[in-house]
């Protein structure tokens, strides 16, 4: 999938685990799997607003595009 | 209203009560099946009944006897029982049964939250491809034998149910892409 989701990185950079990060946003830690994985069809804006405030980041850190070859 | 009031899918609901009404139909019928396939059999083994040419028809002796030797039980008559009878109860009772067979798995897939389900839809599309056959078994009746009680309409209805059930089993593949997109929504 040409988007990508660099959420791995960032949860390092802020020292964060996926569970503590799952549990601050209110959602199952298998459905932040979907998301680290790049499985997820879309992402919600309310999702990706409690990512950004939670990891003090912006969506640009967090997405990334790179087209298919 | 009722709509609101009623609970359709999901475990306690009208889905779980056709469940066990198709359920026990489904056995009922098993039962008078498997009774004909046993009457059909000694019918045969007695010589009371015999296979003519024709596909649609079997010629029966209008006197039978019928001997059953471990039970020491024999049974003599007349009958006058159009010979094309067993065949078509046979086959109506095989229509039901297999119908009933899908409609139990149908109502079980029902029973479960998620009905947007690829068992659903191909439970359905079963369900279509069967009336689809009874609707072409019935033209066929139809335009073949000149005994049959099957009328035009019976299979035109068939017909029109197997498409509506086609459709419907679109319907639910429609549903269960969107359910999926759904549930990878984040």
């Amino acid at each position: 999938m040409p988007i990508i989701v660099n959420l791995d990185v960032m949860l390092a950079k802020r020292k964060m685990r996926s569970k503590e990060l799952a549990k601050r946003m209110g959602i199952t830690t298998s459905n932040l799997s979907i998301l680290k994985t790049g499985k997820a069809k879309a992402i919600r804006f309310s999702t990706l607003q409690s990512i950004c405030e939670i990891l003090e980041c912006q969506p640009a850190d967090i997405l990334e595009y790179k087209p298919d070859q | 209203m009722i709509h609101s009031m009623m609970k359709v899918f999901g475990s306690n609901s009208l889905s779980t009560f056709f469940y066990y009404a198709t359920k026990l139909g489904f056995c009922v019928l098993i039962f008078f099946l498997i009774g004909m396939l046993f009457f059909l059999g000694l019918g045969f083994l007695s010589n009371w009944m015999d296979w003519d040419n024709s596909l649609v028809s079997l010629s029966i002796d209008p006197s039978f006897h019928l001997e059953i030797l471990p039970l020491d039980l024999s049974v003599r008559g007349e009958q006058n029982l159009p010979s094309f009878v067993p065949i078509l109860i046979l086959g109506t009772l095989s229509f039901y049964v297999a119908t009933l067979f899908v409609l139990v798995r149908l109502f079980k897939s029902f029973m479960s939250e998620k009905i947007f389900s690829e068992d659903v839809a191909k439970y359905l599309n079963w369900l279509s491809i069967l009336f689809f056959v009874a609707a072409i078994l019935s033209f066929v009746m139809v335009l073949g034998s000149p005994h049959s009680d099957a009328d035009v309409f019976s299979g035109i209805l068939l017909l029109v149910v197997a498409l509506l059930l086609f459709f419907i089993q679109e319907v639910f593949r429609q549903g269960l892409l969107i359910q999926s997109e759904n549930d990878l929504t984040i």
